[in-house]
């Protein structure tokens, strides 16, 4: 039970931290590209804004999904399941986010491999290693384990105690 | 034999209910290990489908219509917009599809559009004894057109994935965009002479210009968008963000009346809507991948042509598809899935990547206010109070209006087609 709190806890500070960041990222977003064309329009243009840009969104993608894991906001098909009865659609609940964590873990283990590869990699324009760049992706999917985890231990902690 | 493992698979997990962006890239990431394919491809491509600068508009269009439905712009739009139309019978439904049509213009998402109008009009409505219900659901249909008015979010999510201009795609959404208002209008007039409604005040020039006046702000949106987009000076993706910096000047320095707190909530909320239509786009350039390396939509094509060739049969096909989808799929998703299935069988028929993109986005807007899945149908309930299933009692009409114009739209191209 303790272990559950644990993971509740853990979450709700992840989220914390990672919506702040994420706010963060798109106020960055909306600077980079004012700026673009500010420099385009009055002076002239800079070659790493739109890269830049590129990449605070794949970081606010990955991370603002986490975010929509928290608050279970991902949008899925649930009139089939919303048939269901009580027993059947409770597992069906379980093997629903124990399918959901195996993808995630599926992008954190891929996501670190594509950062192993590119070890000497530089971004053409503002020269940033690829490393640092790709490094959203897994960081995004450790974040969404991080939710998704506590809900599945819950449930399965919830039908052991009604098979007691 | 590769098609029926990749979409069964697909199925399969997406009607256990696992989130659409997951069920995707599970389905690919099952094919890719029966395929020993090296796996590091998911990571690869789930980079490459966010990696773009054209997609910078997405994050964009979405903060500016939701910072600009939370201020009061859609209340002046209204205002607007009832200063010409209060006069008719049943003026105020009239007004509620113009009012719509406005804020298309500001918002590039149905949700936004549905929620922006029907927060001022459902109480109104109901004061004056409009029928409840119709008003739910002709104010959901009317909504859909956010998507279809520029700027919109589907039609940039198209528009990257069937590799076409933005701003050409925009500009020929006007048309489509006004005819589905117009047929709407006609479905509430229809309702209104037949139950004898009364007519609302009538014509002041000194109104007109005096509501023009307040609106003024919100009216020049669309104009600042679009204009920027034509004149050669933004790429789309600046131009939403000249669109979202427009919007922090107008509802929290102009009309102030958001403060920094709700900023910060709406600029969360916009995160995760953004987040969660670009992480369906990671996850599908998975998918992508997938399919154009078995060659799935081409052998989709043939298949299809060897069942028949006529043109118009096989778009009515495409059409039917396009409409189930969107009653079980959300806008986004089923856009994604299904445009890069199409692209092979489209390009043989000979019919334009243009006027495809509006049959799809047209079509998909329409699966917006189509139960189960409707997404402008749920705004309209829940901003009125009414059941889903009250509101879709309604619907049939508006419905019809709706899909007539599609219809339209997808067999006389040259209405969609007029601008190039």
């Amino acid at each position: 039970m303790m272990a559950v709190t644990c993971f509740k806890r853990l979450s709700d500070g992840a989220d914390r931290v990672v919506t702040w960041f994420v706010v963060v990222l798109l106020l960055g977003l909306t600077a980079v590209v004012t700026l673009q064309i500010i420099a385009r329009v009055f002076f002239e243009a800079f070659s790493w804004t739109e890269e830049l840009s590129r990449y605070l969104l794949v970081w606010s993608t990955f991370l603002g999904a986490s975010m929509g894991f928290k608050r279970g906001s991902h949008v899925a098909i649930t009139f089939v399941v919303d048939l269901f009865s009580g027993r059947l659609r409770q597992w069906v609940s379980i093997l629903i986010h124990a399918l959901s964590v195996l993808f995630f873990f599926v992008g954190i283990v891929y996501g670190i491999q594509m950062i192993h590869q590119q070890v000497y990699q530089i971004s053409p324009a503002m020269g940033l290693s690829m490393r640092v760049v790709y490094l959203g992706i897994p960081l995004g999917f450790a974040t969404m384990v991080i939710h998704v985890f506590p809900l599945l231990l819950d449930e399965i902690v919830l039908l052991a105690r009604r098979k007691e | 034999m590769m098609a029926a493992l990749i979409f069964g698979t697909f199925a399969f997990l997406l009607i256990i209910g696992l989130p659409i962006a997951l069920a995707i890239g599970l389905a690919s990431f099952i094919i890719l290990v029966t395929q020993d394919v090296p796996l590091v491809v998911i990571a690869q491509r789930m980079f490459a489908g966010t990696d773009s600068f054209p997609l910078v508009a997405v994050p964009f269009f979405i903060l500016a219509g939701d910072l600009l439905a939370k201020g009061k712009i859609s209340d002046r739009l209204v205002n607007f917009a009832e200063s010409f139309l209060g006069f008719l019978r049943g003026g105020l439904w009239v007004v509620s599809v113009v009012a719509a049509m406005f804020f298309a213009g500001i918002t590039g998402s149905g949700a936004a559009d549905t929620a922006a109008i029907a927060a001022p009009l459902i109480p109104e409505l109901k004061k004056r004894n409009y029928r409840q219900n119709f008003s739910a659901a002709l104010i959901a249909s009317a909504g859909v057109i956010g998507v279809v008015i520029p700027p919109s979010v589907p039609m940039v999510l198209y528009c990257c994935i069937a590799d076409q201009s933005i701003g050409r795609l925009f500009l020929n959404g006007f048309i489509p965009g006004t005819l589905m208002g117009l047929a709407l209008i006609g479905v509430a007039l229809q309702e209104a002479y037949k139950n004898h409604y009364p007519r609302g005040a009538g014509v002041s020039l000194r109104n007109i210009w005096k509501t023009f006046k307040t609106a003024i702000l919100g009216l020049l949106t669309p104009l600042i968008i679009l204009g920027g987009i034509f004149s050669g000076y933004f790429t789309p993706s600046e131009a939403a963000a000249v669109a979202f910096n427009w919007a922090i000047f107008v509802s929290l320095f102009v009309y102030r009346e958001i403060g920094w707190r709700e900023f910060f909530q709406t600029i969360v909320k916009s995160a995760i809507t953004s987040a969660i239509v670009m992480f369906i786009i990671a996850t599908a350039n998975v998918f992508g991948w997938i399919l154009a390396n078995w060659q799935v939509p081409n052998t989709i094509a043939s298949a299809v042509l060897s069942i028949s060739q006529n043109k118009y049969i096989i778009l009515l096909l495409i059409d039917l598809i396009i409409l189930i989808a969107g009653c079980v799929m959300e806008t986004a998703s089923a856009l994604i899935i299904l445009t890069p299935i199409f692209l092979p069988l489209v390009n043989q028929l000979g019919v334009s990547l243009i006027h495809f993109g509006i049959i799809m986005v047209v079509g998909l807007a329409i699966g917006m206010v189509t139960p189960p899945v409707a997404i402008c149908l749920y705004v309209s309930s829940t901003i009125s109070g009414l059941s889903i299933e009250e509101i879709s009692r309604a619907l049939v009409r508006p419905l019809t209006g709706l899909i007539a114009a599609w219809l339209f739209l997808t067999y006389f191209p040259l209405f969609v087609n007029i601008i190039f």
